[in-house]
């Protein structure tokens, strides 16, 4: 019914303006019959009856769909105006679009990584027991947990193992040692065939394997288990079940998506009755209704009653007799240093979004002033205070939304580049996408960007003397309020822009230190190869003395190959993550024989040559000879080790006790130090012994090339199988291979926190400019009257920068004490940030001051410059 | 004149008949002897209103004076409309006047 009216409007209009017309002859009629002169007759008509238009007006609204008809005008009027402006348009959709992509892909990123649920049962009730400081336990610590506390529903242990993997595709895979336990404790399910076969005795293996869902989707999938199999170390399992796809386990090392899951009883390197042999890493599964904070009270009781009982295995001082700690497994799963980076990440967005909502600001207010002769016609025509600001409220929103579908488009380009780039490894960034959650982020952010925008522009606009404005007067006498608008939000955005220019600068610098600095060693031209001689024919059986004439003779016979400079071997390469410790105390220290374990150095078994193969600096006596396999034990120590054991004293001649000789040795030479886990751990102390006291069952070849050192290890590999064609090979990279790992993901970083910096930078200082230039033009008439006074253009400039420069001092030094407090809470997790902090301060300080000071002197000497009379007349 | 009254009125002085808007001004005003003033401007977008919910029809015709006009008249439905305000309206009354004649009276006082 009302949709036909709607069309009918005019028809109506028409009937309904004769009827009135009617009206008012009959009423004209009436009064001529009471005597009344015919102007006055009409008069009367007129003023019983009211306004016609208003009348038609009135009839006109109730066919129409008033809010509605209301809207589409202001948008088509605000398309209008948007297209009449294009730069302006331009600029405020690649700011906004900026500003929402940049948090929506965070969030995105966010959403998938920290708040989706993990694909099992119950994941809440998931926990990890790290013990201190090691993270790990032995099987029968795990077990006497688990006993002696009510919390937990159960607890598994989990291990890396790397055998040779065989399977139907080849070679390689991702195995992970687990206790019988494990998938139960975790919530998976098995999706085909059935858990491990669960006899309580860890020790058994009854080679049986459960794999991923997408290694078994690469074998072929189907659904029937029987005869399929694998091979590790050259023993052949059966695979027992597959896990569904879904169930993806993810984290880092272990966890990071393992295929093949076997029962910790399969490894032969391992001891799962000894409680001394702390190997695993735990998952706990709590109780439902216990909370983490219950649970580790209770695990304290109980690690306290072992204590007591074991008082050799778990007492000791520091932070040896600490109680664990339990995290919650998404901890685990996304690294503890995800979720405070992820956190930063969308901080730093956050202020990128204020930045670029601080700019839009300053575009509108501007335009505002500009339009203020529009407005002030529009509003002597009739409209409402309210409709100016609902058209004005239209157009931003406009603005906002096409801004916000351009930040959508790049915020997805951005999650799609992410997930590609391999540098970066955020387990679960696989999942993140515009989901259905981002999207509605986006509309709830965009909304209040558009409130918030409208809201700081129009303050004053609207307000003050409308009639003024249309007469022309007062354009820029009155706008002193304007412009303090104008400059509070100079001054906020400077404030934004240091915090932001400050981090991203902290960043940058942290990982060129981290990459620039010393190793301690050459890692170019080296080619490391891992050898097991175990159970090979190398050697058959455990012999110490056949395992070192082995090793030492492979290292001279790769030593002869060409284009190999040296050559020597090692049982831990470095950067290398796993290193042996021993019991250790030195005669600087005596005392701490007594309990030997906590200053436990990292231990080194070499071969003769190892430090000059490496680039390792000799710097105090020598190195090993052939002479010191026999006789009195001799050692090397490093740097760290000598100055914690011997300060300010040579360490050589001195000696020490290490639990891997089970005796004193002599110490006869310092060597440098090294980076022997990873580049933001600083070298720690290590112990380096002559292979020959304890020659391992594998042990790292490490060849210094000529040339490119991968080049060489086909050639390597097959020299060393002619001779023996059961060795296996492990650690198979040069020492670039190694690093790049590292040095890829946080040459990313860097590259990412560089473009965001330069981002939020130019963003801001494209806004300041505008305004601040914006802001001296309109002292333009102020200007001409100083200089038809008698004033210098040099003086002018000089006045202009002093008073116009107080805001944006005002913002650097709020921004200055804001970025000192992120820096503060940031220290954590950027390298070496107290070194980098006032280079950086001071640098970013610049970097914004500069292009501010430069955008009030360069319109402050153009206004000076021009002539006084025009300036007076134009205003 | 009270909110939502007019539209009863316009109802009740068409059920003597078909009548044009300066007439139905008129009627109203005089059956109420002048009491009632209505504000002949809101009449018209009055009518309007009654005609596209299907109470009146019009047409147009020749008035008394020999003038063009447009004659409105009651439709069935319009008809229940009216009885239905008219109930309404009548309940209401009564209504306020029993709140209006108890709280005149002076409370008798209880043992």
């Amino acid at each position: 019914m009302r949709l036909i009216r709607y069309f009918r409007r005019t028809h109506w209009d028409e009937e309904r303006t004769r009827e009135i017309e009617a009206h008012l002859a009959h009423e004209f009629d009436d009064n001529m019959d009471r005597g009344m002169s015919p102007e006055e007759a009409q008069r009367r008509a007129y003023v019983r009856l009211g306004s016609p238009t208003r009348i038609r007006e009135q009839i006109w609204t109730i066919n129409s769909f008033s809010g509605i008809e209301a809207a589409v005008r202001d948008l088509r009027h605000g398309c209008r105006q948007l297209a009449r402006s294009r730069w302006f348009t331009l600029t405020s959709v690649l700011t906004i679009g900026l500003g929402i992509g940049s948090i929506a892909a965070i969030f995105g990123i966010l959403d998938a990584v920290l708040l989706e649920p993990l694909p099992f049962a119950q994941p809440d009730r998931l926990v990890a027991i790290r013990t201190v400081p090691n993270d790990t336990a032995s099987m029968p610590t795990i077990q006497d947990w688990q006993r002696r506390s009510n919390s937990f529903q159960s607890i598994a242990a989990f291990r890396n193992w790397s055998p040779e993997v065989r399977t139907p595709l080849g070679s390689g895979g991702r195995v992970i040692e687990v206790s019988q336990n494990f998938l139960s404790t975790l919530g998976a399910t098995v999706e085909i065939g059935h858990d491990f076969v669960q006899t309580g005795n860890e020790r058994d293996c009854f080679q049986q394997a459960v794999l991923s869902g997408s290694l078994w989707r690469q074998l072929g999938g189907g659904t029937d288990l029987s005869g399929r199999t694998i091979e590790l170390d050259r023993r052949t399992f059966r695979v027992a079940g597959v896990l569904p796809i879904a169930q993806t386990i993810e984290g880092s090392y272990a966890l990071n998506h393992p295929d093949i899951f076997v029962p910790v009883g399969c490894d032969p390197n391992v001891r799962v009755t000894e409680r001394g042999d702390s190997d695993f890493l735990v998952l706990g599964r709590l109780h439902p209704g216990i909370s983490i904070v219950a649970a580790t009270a209770d695990l304290k009781h109980a690690a306290a009653t072992l204590q007591k009982d074991y008082p050799h295995m778990y007492g000791g001082t520091g932070v040896y007799g600490h109680p664990p700690k339990i995290l919650p497994w998404l901890t685990v799963v996304t690294g503890t240093s995800t979720e405070p980076s992820l956190f930063a990440a969308f901080g730093a967005c956050g202020l990128l979004l204020l930045i670029a909502c601080a700019n839009l600001a300053n575009l509108m207010l501007a335009r505002n002033v500009r339009r203020r002769h529009e407005f002030a016609v529009r509003a002597t025509l009739g409209a409402s205070t309210r409709q100016l600001l609902r058209q004005l409220l239209v157009e931003n929103a406009i603005l906002v939304i096409v801004g916000s579908l351009t930040g959508v488009l790049l915020a997805s380009g951005a999650i799609r580049f992410l997930r590609e780039a391999r540098a970066l490894r955020v387990p679960r960034l696989d999942h993140s996408s515009i989901s259905v959650p981002v999207l509605f982020f986006v509309v709830s952010v965009a909304s209040i960007v558009v409130i918030f925008v409208t809201l700081l522009s129009t303050r004053r606009t609207l307000h003050s003397g409308l009639l003024r404005d249309l007469a022309g007067h007062g354009r820029s006498s009155d706008s002193g309020s304007l412009r303090r608008t104008g400059r509070i939000l100079v001054a906020a955005q400077i404030a934004v822009s240091t915090v932001i220019v400050a981090c991203a600068s902290w960043t940058v610098a942290s990982v060129y230190t981290l990459l620039h600095q010393p190793l301690g060693f050459n890692p170019d031209n080296l080619l490391m190869v891992g050898v097991d001689i175990q159970h090979s024919s190398a050697l058959p059986a455990y012999n110490a003395v056949q395992a070192a004439s082995f090793y030492r003779a492979t290292v001279d016979t790769l030593g002869r190959l060409p284009g190999i400079n040296s050559v020597a071997a090692t049982k831990t390469p470095p950067l290398g993550f796993a290193v042996n410790q021993y019991d250790f105390c030195s005669d600087g220290h005596i005392d701490q024989c007594a309990n030997p374990t906590v200053i436990a150095p990292d231990s080194y078994d070499i071969t003769n040559g190892y430090f000059a193969t490496v680039g390792q600096p000799l710097l105090e006596g020598r190195d090993f000879t052939d002479a010191d396999n026999a006789g009195a034990p001799a050692v090397i120590v490093n740097q760290v080790l000598a100055q914690r054991e011997w300060p300010g004293k040579s360490a050589i001649g001195h000696r020490i006790r290490t639990g891997e000789l089970n005796g004193w040795a002599t110490v006869v030479g310092v060597v440098g130090n090294v980076h022997s886990y990873s580049l933001e751990t600083a070298p720690g102390p290590d112990l380096y012994l002559p292979l020959t006291y304890a020659p391992p069952t594998h042990m790292v070849f490490l060849l210094r090339t000529v040339d490119d050192p991968g080049a060489h290890l086909e050639t390597v590999r097959r020299l060393l199988q002619s001779q023996h064609g059961d060795l296996l090979f492990f650690h198979l990279r040069t020492m670039r291979q190694e690093m790049s790992n590292e040095v890829e993901l946080r040459t990313f970083l860097m590259q990412v926190a560089a473009v965001f910096g330069a981002l939020s930078l130019a963003l801001s200082i494209l806004g300041v400019y505008g305004l601040l230039a914006y802001e001296v033009s309109l002292r333009r008439k102020e200007v001409g009257i100083r200089i038809a006074l008698g004033s210098s253009q040099w003086e002018i400039v000089q006045l202009v920068l002093r008073q116009e420069s107080r805001w944006v001092i005002g913002g650097a030094v709020l921004g200055l004490i804001a970025a000192m407090v992120s820096g503060y809470s940031l220290q954590a997790q950027v390298y070496g940030l107290r070194e980098n902090s006032l280079t950086v301060l001071g640098g970013s300080l610049v970097l914004l001051m500069v292009p501010a000071l430069i955008a009030i002197a360069v319109p402050a000497r153009q206004v000076a410059q021009s002539d006084p009379m025009q300036a007076l007349r134009t205003d | 004149l009270l909110l939502g009254t007019l539209d009863m009125l316009i109802l009740r002085t068409l059920v003597m008949g078909p009548a044009h808007g300066h007439t139905i001004a008129h009627v109203i005003e005089h059956t109420s002897e002048d009491f009632l003033q209505i504000e002949q401007g809101s009449l018209y977008p009055a009518l309007h209103r009654l005609e596209s919910r299907g109470w009146v029809a019009s047409s147009w015709g020749v008035s008394e004076n020999n003038r063009r006009a447009r004659f409105y008249k009651l439709t069935v439905a319009g008809r229940r409309q009216l009885t239905a305000e008219t109930n309404r309206w009548q309940l209401m009354v009564e209504a306020i006047g029993r709140v209006l004649s108890r709280a005149g009276k002076p409370r008798e006082v209880e043992d």
